[in-house]
């Protein structure tokens, strides 16, 4: 019998005992929904509720606040380099990310494009590694803004909006999670110990001392490694190619044989000597890829690195201004060599970041992106919109790229640092994340150090707040936890509660999927029941199928064929029952729910692999149950029964 | 064509000579060869073991001893598959009960051999061998009506059509006109000997009425479970 027979046969005989199969199938339905409901919404809550704090395979330590002795050890107090390095070394451990708060008074104001007037408050910061988060602020950024790729034909960059780039003639929408990055800085200091570690206080700036040499892909330049750039010759050399005269920047000294480059790479390969003084390049536009916003690629041949542009307001005062133009400042050459192709301001995008309130001069740098809780837009609303009257934020697309500017050292509760050590920096909202500080904000780590250095010294930049532990597989977390205890680090109380939350979903998901299947294994029964009575009454039929050269195997599997498709009927209807339900509680939640902060508007996930789960469980328990009957129809003597008339 | 060699058939609580207090074999000992294109009628009381014997011919009934051939084919030697496609392919059977399936129409009952075939190609030109089966019984006008809307004869007549339906070389009918009037049994019968006849298919027709085995080629009559008379 063919596989196309088959197909027929069971269609006939579903549509012949739709009474007794639907009687059969309310079971399926109901324990099919059941499994699928509840594994919904056990995914749903992890994904969106709990995965959003903490993935499984992640956990924040921290340092445990009582010192512990044990095994012989001393357990450390401070969380540093070398707690990361050992951390790093535990089995399982595939990456260490450390987190730093801001460990000085700060205020912020902005948001008068959002909210209708410049909001006032002290500002929490803390710093985090964007090479943890730069993937969920790309999908959340994604589910705010829609895909990257607009789907917008185009011919240039200028067809595609702000913002947007034209890539093999569809647009690309600006993007903002790739911004959430060190933009970088330069800190003015007076000796080491005001510079974050690893940088050494030279020629009045923190910088990474050249040492035992640079590393790859930076250059030694006046003591400091820099960072190489771009090496093409531009057109015409000399004058660029268009004719306007390169600028000569005296002053700008590269050292290429304290460089750990090999040698082909510092001198270009070409075995020609180095220039020291003259001849100098900047190239401040696309070719300076590999500089920071706010430097400028600078230098000649293979010798070109990037430098910070050094800036100057006309009054310092102007550091406070909220206009943009104002705040980009005058740039400054470097030493006393010509400007000439150095821009007049900070590049477009950059501000003139002073050493203080009391400085005029700075470096151009650009904002610092920022990353805020979900959870604080909703306090916003819920609270600060309603209490003092403030326009209300209606999504998160609206912040995304919202400026506003911190004063370091200033605060509404505490003494305020000397005014000489007080700052202004400006920042830039670049996405959303839970992982962000729920009351405050989270900028880059690096950025974070480098803030703490300012103001606090070498020491508060180097001791980290905590630090989030990833593993190669769900299992290794809780052996990390124990290995971490040894070395004084326990899980910190959002990421313990994350785990607690989960284990507990894990085991109501095990409980109702148990139930579940004790619903399945119920209507098993019944399935047998039913085929057993359906079979007794075909008897005669299937005798005859026997006569006209149906097989053993081929009675077989046409009851469990029909058993299949009633199994794959119930699983669908019940996969349909546990969405409609699913969409049911979600409306409900949502009126009781929608006043708790960061609350998900769908509690459920029906991935494929739920969708499956609810099927195949369905046809499982359905071929279960019709196990019995399948073997007794197909063991039906034909003779007797067709003997018997 | 067929070939019986010294078969026996017992079913539980039976024994071979009825020794003791068990009651004799269905089947003992029973020899016979059936010739291409023959008719036989295999007569004798009930209980003899004429429908046995058929069933064991038709690869319906197991647990026997001896050696039964069909078309060359030890049936004792034969897996269900190459036993099921023997009997799709090579025999058609015809009831007394004529074993019809109420819920198809009596097209689709015809068709049904096609169903069970081991190609899709049975069932591509299923109907049109069904319209020609029924012609030949003529029950064409009848065939999108349902069997229990018909009369004991034309059922019987379906049956055979379905049986026809893959050309069989040989049929196997156990007392086919035994729920019939004799009009309409005498009908039965004239299919039966056109297709002996005209077509050359082997018939083993188990009967108890005279007509039937006045009209076969050979007679064999089963007493107890043996041939009593006619030529193995």
């Amino acid at each position: 019998m063919t596989p196309r027979a088959q197909a027929g046969l069971i269609a006939r005989f579903l549509g012949r005992s739709r009474g007794h199969f639907a009687f059969a199938a309310v079971g399926l339905v109901v324990g099919s929904a059941t499994l699928a409901f509840f594994l919904a919404l056990s995914l749903g809550i992890r994904e969106r509720v709990l995965n959003r704090l903490y993935p499984v395979n992640q956990a924040e330590l921290q340092v445990e606040q009582v010192r512990l002795f044990g095994l012989g050890m001393e357990v450390p107090t401070r969380l540093d380099e070398a707690s990361m390095a050992a951390l790093e070394s535990l089995p399982g451990v595939t990456g260490a990310y450390p987190k730093q708060r801001s460990r000085f008074q700060a205020v912020l104001w902005g948001g008068h494009e959002v909210i209708g007037r410049d909001a006032r408050v002290e500002a929490f910061f803390d710093g985090l590694d964007p090479a943890l988060i730069r993937d969920e602020l790309r999908a959340t950024e994604a589910e705010v803004l829609g895909p990257e790729r607009t789907g917008t034909a185009c011919a240039s960059d200028a067809d595609c909006g702000a913002g947007g780039r034209c890539d093999a003639g569809a647009c690309l929408r600006r993007t903002l999670w790739d911004t959430f990055r060190d933009p970088g800085g330069r800190l003015a200091c007076r000796a080491d110990p005001g510079c974050p570690a690893g940088q050494a206080c030279l020629n009045g700036h923190c910088g990474v001392p050249c040492g035992e040499g640079c590393a790859a892909g930076s250059a030694c330049v006046q003591g400091e490694c820099l960072r190489t750039c771009a090496t093409r010759e531009p057109p015409g050399h000399a004058d660029g190619g268009d004719g306007m005269a390169q600028p000569s920047l005296a002053g700008v000294e590269v050292d290429p044989g304290r460089s750990r480059e090999p040698p082909g790479h510092a001198d270009g390969g070409d075995g020609m000597a180095q220039p020291s003084l003259a001849g100098v390049e900047v190239d401040p536009g696309r070719s300076n890829d590999p500089c920071d916003p706010g430097e400028a690629c600078l230098g000649t041949g293979a010798a070109r690195v990037c430098r910070r542009l050094s800036c100057r307001l006309d009054d310092p005062r102007q550091a406070a201004s909220d206009d943009p133009e104002v705040i980009r400042g005058r740039v400054v050459p470097p030493g006393d060599g010509a400007a000439a192709g150095l821009p007049g301001r900070c590049p477009e995008g950059t501000y003139c970041a002073t050493d203080g309130l009391l400085a005029a001069n700075g470096a151009c740098e650009a904002p610092l992106p920022v990353l805020v809780s979900p959870f604080l837009l909703e306090v916003y609303n819920r609270v600060a919109a309603t209490a003092l009257d403030l326009r209300r934020i209606s999504g998160l697309e609206v912040l995304l790229g919202v400026p506003f500017a911190m004063k370091y050292g200033e605060s509404y509760f505490v003494e305020d640092d000397p005014v000489a050590q007080r700052a202004i920096r400006r920042c830039r909202i670049a996405g959303f994340s839970p992982k962000a500080m729920d009351f405050g904000f989270t900028i880059p780590l690096d950025s974070a150090r480098r803030a703490n250095a300012m103001l606090r010294g070498r020491d508060a930049a180097s001791e980290y707040t905590s630090v989030v532990v990833t593993t190669a597989r769900n299992e290794d977390l809780p052996r990390m936890i124990d290995d971490a205890r040894v070395l004084g680090l326990v899980p910190a109380p959002r990421s313990e509660e994350a785990r607690k939350a989960a284990n507990m979903l894990l085991i109501l998901t095990l409980v109702f999927a148990l139930v579940s299947l004790v619903i399945l294994g119920i209507s098993a029964i019944n399935i047998t029941h039913t085929f057993l009575m359906l079979v007794t009454e075909r008897r005669v039929e299937i005798a005859v199928y026997r006569a006209v050269g149906a097989r053993y195997l081929d009675i077989r599997l046409l009851i469990l064929g029909e058993a299949a498709a009633l199994g794959a009927l119930g699983g669908v209807a019940g996969v349909a029952v546990a969405w409609a339900c699913g969409r049911a509680v979600n409306v409900l939640a949502a009126s009781v729910l929608g006043r708790v902060p960061g609350a998900p508007s769908d509690l459920f996930l029906f991935s494929p692999a739920v969708v499956a789960a609810g099927l195949f469980c369905a046809v499982l328990f359905a071929l279960v149950g019709a196990w019995v009957p399948a073997r007794r129809a197909a063991r039906t003597d034909p003779a007797t029964v067709l003997s018997q008339g | 064509m067929i070939r019986v060699e010294h078969l026996v058939k017992a079913y539980p609580g039976q024994a071979v000579d009825g020794g003791g207090a068990r009651l004799p074999a269905a089947l003992r000992d029973v020899s016979l060869s059936v010739g291409r294109g023959e008719f036989l009628a295999v007569v004798g009381r009930s209980g003899s073991g004429k429908t046995t014997l058929l069933n064991i011919l038709g690869g319906l009934d197991r647990g026997w001893t001896g050696k039964v051939e069909v078309g060359g084919q030890d049936l004792a030697s034969l897996r269900d598959r190459d036993l099921s496609l023997l009997r799709n392919r090579t025999m058609g059977f015809v009831f007394q009960a004529f074993h019809l399936l109420p819920h198809l129409t009596v097209q689709e009952n015809v068709t049904l051999p096609a169903w069970f075939g081991p190609t899709d190609r049975d069932r591509a030109d299923a109907d049109l061998r069904a319209r020609e089966a029924l012609q030949r019984v003529g029950l064409l006008h009848r065939a999108p009506d349902r069997p229990t809307h018909l009369s004991a004869g034309e059922r019987q007549r379906v049956a055979v059509a379905r049986a026809l339906l893959n050309r069989p070389r040989i049929l196997l009918c156990d007392e086919p006109t035994g729920n019939l009037d004799g009009a309409t049994g005498s009908a039965v019968l004239d299919i039966f000997l056109e297709l002996n006849r005209r077509d050359g298919t082997t018939l083993v027709i188990a009967t108890h009425e005279p007509r039937v085995s006045e009209a076969a080629g050979r007679v064999i009559v089963l007493r107890d479970g043996r041939i009593a008379e006619g030529t193995e």
